[in-house]
């Protein structure tokens, strides 16, 4: 399925090592930037409608993940940031090497800091802010990451990544017009 | 936080934190009214049961019948060869009843043939008063009792040798295998009774978030490094979910191989408590050692046993001024008896502990309780080993028959026999007719119209009567109940594809017969019938009930409607078995006639009339409060009634302890 031609695509620049697949849906006249080696699933969203989104380099935002920039400042996601499956996110900043799990709902505004990782289905309320290395987990408890396992975690998403772009098919033409 | 603040204040600082509810507490409370069991009171489940409406449960024989089960386990070592069919049921049991309840004070508990329920019928034209009287023997839901009965179709199971509804409550569980849920390694219960019911292998969960936990190399090895190179210790226990790892706790656990983790962590971590355990355990195998020994010819082992656990044993002696004459070795615990000593310093580093590092490095109720000996802080939570679960089978508690007995291989999920209710009895299922009907706040004096549906799994079509009392029981606040078409036919459970492969060819066999000319035009108001269901309507005029949540326990305006479903269809059987077991019996029960043994011979199928019934307990929903507008009224006035005119349903037979099967020879 291709994108509506009736809506224009907001101002796109994609790296030539992303990896964009087919039923990317852009909506919104804010540029859109995505960074290299990063994945996008089929069915993800971007709405650019109030800001800028950016997306950083070594990402993966999979299916029915809803990114929308919360204001003019726009939506930053660092490299290495996995955004799993139904996500919504509002945030103004997610850090680098964070992982957002199944069904997480970022608030409007909210800043995650490096190396977080919000367990499926957790809540992240408006305006928040997350130091680094925080882990929301179960009933929205958060704990700090101690474990150390940066670097290995950051090993495994090149993998996925590097997994994805032999599975996906690449339809990054698509939208670089 | 202040250091001056008490130990006491900590506790209930720690307490006020950790009680917040957890989210899904409502989820639970919405899941409960699925398991209905073990609630103590009626109330509790009223609670917990708005969550979801409407709800069908099918009350257990259980509620009704128990003296009719101990009167078939007591006949069981008479006859251990036969399994006691259905005439060992039939046989009329005097009603006294274990617990006078009202209702079970039936007028003529003598066995129930079908006259009874013809009638019902004949006299349909009773009067209110009749009715009331009637009531008594109807089933009331709120009846404090009737909460053990009643559960959800999908619990229940079915005893084809009693012919009846078996709930959780009627069967016995038997452990096949345990097994660890994580590894799927079958534990032989050898080990079980010597090493516990948790997995001794290498499963353990996370102690704060109760995810299973995975070995991870403390040091990062990329990945390109060698297979050795990535073999070498120390390792972790890493959680993937809230990514604790064993190198939280104070001091760091490390693991220096990755497998073979229970004996590692033994060794890792002894702690005063375990020492303490031991050393119970030790005197508790010595003392069952010496009171092996001399249980034989000494009244004394018994006392010292008893005074183990009442302190009059060696430990009082020592101040009693001793007892004389007990030649027993003293080997009982001193300590046992001393008061538990508080240690101040230790205390006061507790609160300076709490003070430095603060709330959340405390632990909640949920870590602390599934922990060994309830740690304070984060630091001292350990890894938990995964607990063992069982597979089970289950048994009728009356005939001893296998009603479920799943694979023994823990892998497999089949079953080797399931016999589940729902193959066996019609399943209703309510909903709404007109979707604008709030289920939670139903109009008062309004006429509600409600589809029930009666869905047969058989393979052979069954008739069937739905019988209510007209105003619900069991209240003070009766609301009328009118079940538009009592009597219907519901279409075997045959084959999907048979319906349309036989209109290709033979388009005449309709899948239920069309209403016999004799039966009043009753019959003609099915709202819906398809191949194994039949839908009718059922109107409910809820009346005005103060709400009594606050004041009560039990909550008035939750309206429950006992509907008596009361099934006849006619079923091939097999006639060997069947007059294996009651040939002597069957002239006790009358209707049964003979079945004549020159039939029996030669053709081992015949058709026999099956006749069963049960009471269910709809819940429709709650009542709301009354709304203006809508005054009381006569309901089932014509004119709103879309299908036909309505009909009154006919008065609840006398008897509702029936035996389960009536046999007429076809």
């Amino acid at each position: 399925m291709a994108p509506r031609s009736s809506a224009p695509l907001p101002p796109l620049s994609i790296d030539p090592t992303a990896l964009l697949s087919d039923a990317i849906s852009f909506s919104g006249s804010y540029p859109v930037t995505i960074g290299s080696n990063t994945v996008l699933h089929p069915r993800s969203k971007f709405n650019s409608t109030d800001g800028p989104i950016i997306i950083g380099s070594n990402c993966i935002i999979s299916e029915k993940t809803q990114l929308i920039a919360p204001g003019v400042d726009g939506l930053v996601l660092e490299d290495f940031v996995l955004v799993e499956v139904n996500c919504h996110i509002q945030a103004a900043r997610i850090g680098e090497g964070s992982s957002i799990e199944v069904g997480v709902k970022v608030g409007k505004a909210s800043r995650i800091g490096n190396n977080c990782t919000l367990s499926p289905l957790s809540t992240i309320p408006d305006g928040t802010n997350l130091p680094d290395f925080t882990v929301i987990y179960g009933e929205n408890d958060r704990r700090i990451d101690t474990s150390d396992t940066v670097t290995a975690r950051n090993e495994t998403l090149l993998a996925h990544i590097d997994c994805l772009q032999k599975l996906l098919p690449n339809k990054a033409e698509k939208y670089t017009r | 936080m202040d250091i001056s603040i008490g130990v006491l204040d900590c506790c209930i600082l720690e307490a006020l934190w950790h009680s917040r509810l957890p989210k899904s507490f409502n989820l639970i409370l919405e899941d409960r009214p699925q398991t209905r069991v073990g609630h103590p009171t009626s109330s509790n489940y009223h609670f917990t049961m708005s969550a979801s409406f409407p709800y069908i449960h099918i009350s257990c024989p259980c509620n009704e019948e128990r003296p009719q089960i101990m009167a078939v386990d007591s006949a069981r070592p008479l006859s251990p060869t036969k399994s006691p069919t259905k005439r060992d049921f039939a046989v009329p049991v005097p009603s006294t009843p274990l617990t006078p309840v009202k209702r079970r004070l039936f007028p003529g508990t003598s066995s129930f043939d079908g006259t009874v329920a013809t009638s019902g019928d004949a006299d349909g034209e009773r009067n209110d008063e009749e009715d009331d009287e009637d009531e008594e023997n109807n089933f009331d839901p709120h009846d404090q009792r009737a909460a053990f009965s009643l559960f959800p179709i999908e619990n229940l199971l079915y005893c084809e040798d009693c012919h009846q509804i078996r709930c959780p409550r009627c069967v016995t569980d038997e452990i096949v295998c345990w097994y660890c849920p994580s590894c799927l390694f079958e534990v032989p219960s050898s080990t079980v009774k010597s090493d516990g019911n948790r997995c001794t292998r290498n499963c353990y969960l996370c102690p704060i978030c109760t995810a299973l936990l995975v070995v991870i190399p403390v040091n990062h090895i990329p990945s390109s490094s060698s297979a050795a190179e990535q073999q070498q210790g120390p390792f972790n226990l890493f959680c993937s979910h809230c990514h604790w790892t064993t190198s939280d706790l104070s001091p760091p656990l490390q693991l220096e191989k990755p497998t073979s983790i229970s004996a590692q962590l033994a060794k890792v971590t002894p702690s005063a408590h375990d020492a303490e355990f031991n050393r119970l355990k030790q005197h508790y195998a010595q003392q069952l050692g010496n009171a092996q020994e001399d249980f034989t010819n000494s009244p004394a082992a018994l006392t010292r046993l008893m005074g183990l656990y009442t302190g009059l044993g060696a430990g009082g002696s020592g101040h009693a001024g001793g007892r004389k004459g007990r030649g027993v070795k003293k080997l009982e615990m001193k300590e046992i008896d001393r008061p538990r000593e508080v240690v101040e310093e230790r205390e006061m580093e507790i609160v300076e502990q709490m003070a430095k590092l603060g709330i959340h490095a405390t632990t909640n109720t949920k870590q602390r309780l599934n922990q060994p000996h309830e740690p304070r802080f984060l630091s001292e939570l350990r890894p938990t080993a995964v607990l063992l679960r069982t597979k089970r089978s289950k048994r009728c508690r009356a005939c001893r028959h296998i009603l479920v007995k799943p694979e023994s291989k823990v892998q497999t999920t089949r079953f080797r026999i399931r016999l589940v209710a729902l193959n066996y009895i019609p399943s209703l299922t309510i909903k709404r007719l007109d979707p604008s009907i709030q289920l939670s706040s139903l109009v008062p004096h309004k006429t509600h119209r409600f589809l029930l549906t009666v869905t047969n799994p058989l393979f052979d079509p069954i008739s069937v009567s739905l019988l209510t009392p007209r105003y619900t029981p069991g209240t003070d606040y009766p609301s009328r109940v009118t079940i538009l078409c009592p009597e219907f036919d519901v279409g075997a459970n045959t084959d999907v594809w048979d319906d349309a492969l036989m209109s290709t060819r033979t388009p005449a066999p309709v899948p239920t017969p069309p209403p016999q000319g004799n039966k009043d035009p009753r019959m003609a108001t099915v709202y819906e019938q398809k191949r194994n269901y039949t839908s009718v309507v059922i109107e409910v005029v809820p009346a005005e009930i103060p709400d009594t949540r606050v004041a009560r326990i039990r909550d008035e305006r939750l309206l429950e409607i006992p509907i008596f479903v009361r099934v006849e269809f006619e079923a091939e059987v097999d006639r060997e078995d069947e007059e294996g077991g009651g040939g002597g019996t069957s002239s006790t029960s009358g209707k049964h006639g003979a079945p004549g043994s020159s039939g029996g011979g030669g053709n081992p199928l015949g058709r026999e009339k099956v006749e069963y019934s049960y009471w269910c307990v709809v819940g429709v929903g709650r009542v709301g409060d009354p709304v203006e507008g809508v005054v009381a009224s006569e309901p089932n006035t014509p004119v709103r009634t879309p299908v036909a005119t309505p009909v009154k349903a006919p008065r609840t037979p006398g008897v509702s302890k029936t035996p389960l099967r009536q046999q007429v020879r076809a």
